[in-house]
């Protein structure tokens, strides 16, 4: 097997005394989904921040292509080819769909720009009818098509999506699950953090389940879908 | 019209005027502190010392023979570039520190510039080189003089620019990004440090260009100038809404107006007092500005 994309070694990370995370081992190849599940409190935003370097980890190795991330300012990880969608959505609201869409491009300089907006539009319509709306009066739903788009919009090797099914309609969830597939299938790597499990695993290549800051159980999605353990904790069956 | 009528209008719009200029002063500055609020949330009390140095600069440039046109953007590289490393030698070790340090270190910083500023150039006020021969120009009983209008025409053009800058340029948006949340614009690629240090910059040197401009207005100029102006600008930025740019101009030309009305149709000595006044009147009943709510976006 090649080496992989996204390489994460006992990382570890902490807020002030409290231990959020105690050394977990993730790893990603190109061309997959894969996806983090986990209750609230389980150190899953956790986990994006520190390969986002918005928090420092405290132990550990992140190694993407080959290179260290650790300690990067997240500007400078965005460089590296990770971009991330946040939990929460959190579009400029005062800023227009459109300028939305040039912040995600914000390092870029060649003249694919275009292009890949455009696709985004093909892929979330929503968006170009809004283009000149301020990204604040958009629904959560629209908000958040704009903030995976606007992530997107940086053209990263690897992007990671946090809780994107969070507080949306769940008519969207599945559409909005079909645009994470189709990123996918375009050649992008994708880092998907969940609380929506079954929504995740449908789509998701593999999957980690995260408690208490370590990894609890890891495997191919399909399998986990099957685990009764997990259907119980995480499925409602 | 009778002619007392006519001579307290021709009075009405002297103040008028004069309350322009005044509050076109008072909005460089204020432009400053609401720009470096809305990105750090940090009410900059040393502000009022950019101008200061803003003044300074123009001094000796002016008077070691450096041609006003080339004085005006030296004070205002040079007072902007000093904000900018107050920026980054004593506000950014303390980002994360909490609002009430960060407050309380402003207003110390505010303190050591006019004190250094006193120690090394001396506290007695200095008169101003009058590079530009004052001409008066007359309407009926309304005057207005050359340097009037240079303050309120580089006052408009900074606006504009600075209007561009934020909404159609690429830094600009940066701006807004940032203030809206530091974490997000730095997932976006932004490098915030840069874009905090430019805000510094450009409020700095908004405030240097009010110094110049001050000093031909009034022909003198001291190492404490900048503090009553400094504690006007933060009241015009409040009252128009702080973090809000064009509540900066609105609040910097209301005040200066309102300064200017009372005056001149009241009492002269309650110059400083309208000021706090109006102060007290906006956080009581519209804490959030002429125009803020809630929702408003903070650059």
């Amino acid at each position: 097997m090649s080496s992989p994309l996204l390489e994460i070694r006992g990382m570890h990370i902490a807020y002030g005394n409290i231990r959020a995370i105690q050394g977990i081992d993730l790893h990603i190849s190109k061309g997959e989904i894969v996806t983090i599940l986990g209750p609230n409190g389980a150190g899953k935003t956790t986990t994006l921040h520190g390969i986002s370097g918005l928090i420092p980890i405290a132990k550990g190795k992140i190694i993407f292509e080959g290179k260290h991330l650790s300690g990067l300012a997240p500007h400078k990880i965005v460089a590296h080819g990770i971009s991330q969608a946040p939990e929460g959505r959190m579009v400029f609201p005062e800023l227009t769909v459109m300028e939305n869409l040039e912040m995600g491009a914000y390092l870029r300089r060649d003249d694919r720009i275009h292009e890949d907006r455009d696709k985004m539009f093909a892929l979330f319509p929503r968006l170009k009818e809004r283009g000149r709306q301020l990204a604040g009066t958009l629904s959560g739903g629209e908000q958040q098509m704009l903030a995976i788009a606007r992530a997107y919009m940086a053209a990263p090797t690897l992007l990671l999506l946090d809780e994107p099914s969070l507080g949306i309609a769940p008519i969207l969830v599945a559409s909005i699950m079909e645009a994470i597939c189709e990123i996918n299938r375009q050649g992008t790597t994708i880092l998907l953090v969940e609380q929506n499990a079954y929504a995740a695993l449908k789509i998701a290549h593999r999957a980690y389940v995260l408690a208490n800051g370590t990894i609890f159980m890891e495997g191919p999605a399909k399998e986990l879908l099957e685990n009764k353990e997990i259907q119980k904790a995480y499925l409602g069956h | 019209m009778s002619e007392s009528t006519t001579l307290f209008l021709y009075d009405l719009a002297t103040y008028l005027l004069n309350g322009i200029t005044q509050g076109s002063v008072y909005a460089l500055i204020a432009l400053g502190y609401t720009m470096v609020y809305g990105i750090i949330q940090l009410i900059n009390f040393a502000h009022g010392e950019f101008y200061m140095m803003g003044a300074f600069i123009g001094f000796f440039a002016l008077v070691s023979g450096v041609p006003i046109w080339l004085a005006l953007p030296a004070s205002m590289l040079g007072a902007g570039l000093l904000a900018m490393v107050t920026e980054r030698l004593v506000y950014r070790p303390l980002r994360n520190a909490g609002r009430i340090p960060a407050l309380v270190t402003a207003l110390g910083m505010s303190l050591f510039f006019q004190y250094a500023g006193q120690a090394l150039l001396g506290a007695t006020p200095r008169s101003f080189p009058q590079v530009i021969p004052t001409k008066t120009y007359q309407w009926g009983e309304l005057y207005v003089t050359n340097i009037q209008l240079l303050i309120i025409f580089c006052t408009f053009v900074l606006m504009v620019f600075l209007w561009w800058l934020v909404n159609k340029t690429r830094v600009g948006k940066a701006m807004r990004a940032t203030s809206f949340n530091h974490h997000v614009a730095e997932l976006m690629g932004i490098d915030t440090n840069k874009i905090i240090g430019l805000t510094f910059f450009i409020g700095g040197a908004f405030a240097g260009v009010a110094g110049i401009l001050v000093g031909m207005y009034y022909n003198t100029i001291d190492p404490t100038m900048g503090m009553i102006p400094g504690i006007k600008a933060f009241v015009a930025a409040v009252l128009g809404g702080i973090g809000i740019i064009p509540g900066a101009v609105l609040g910097g030309l209301v005040l200066g107006v309102a300064e200017n009305l009372v005056v001149g149709l009241w009492v002269s000595t309650y110059r400083d007092a309208i000021a706090f006044a109006i102060l007290i009147l906006i956080l009581l009943f519209k804490p959030a500005g002429l125009l803020g709510s809630p929702k408003r976006e903070k650059i």
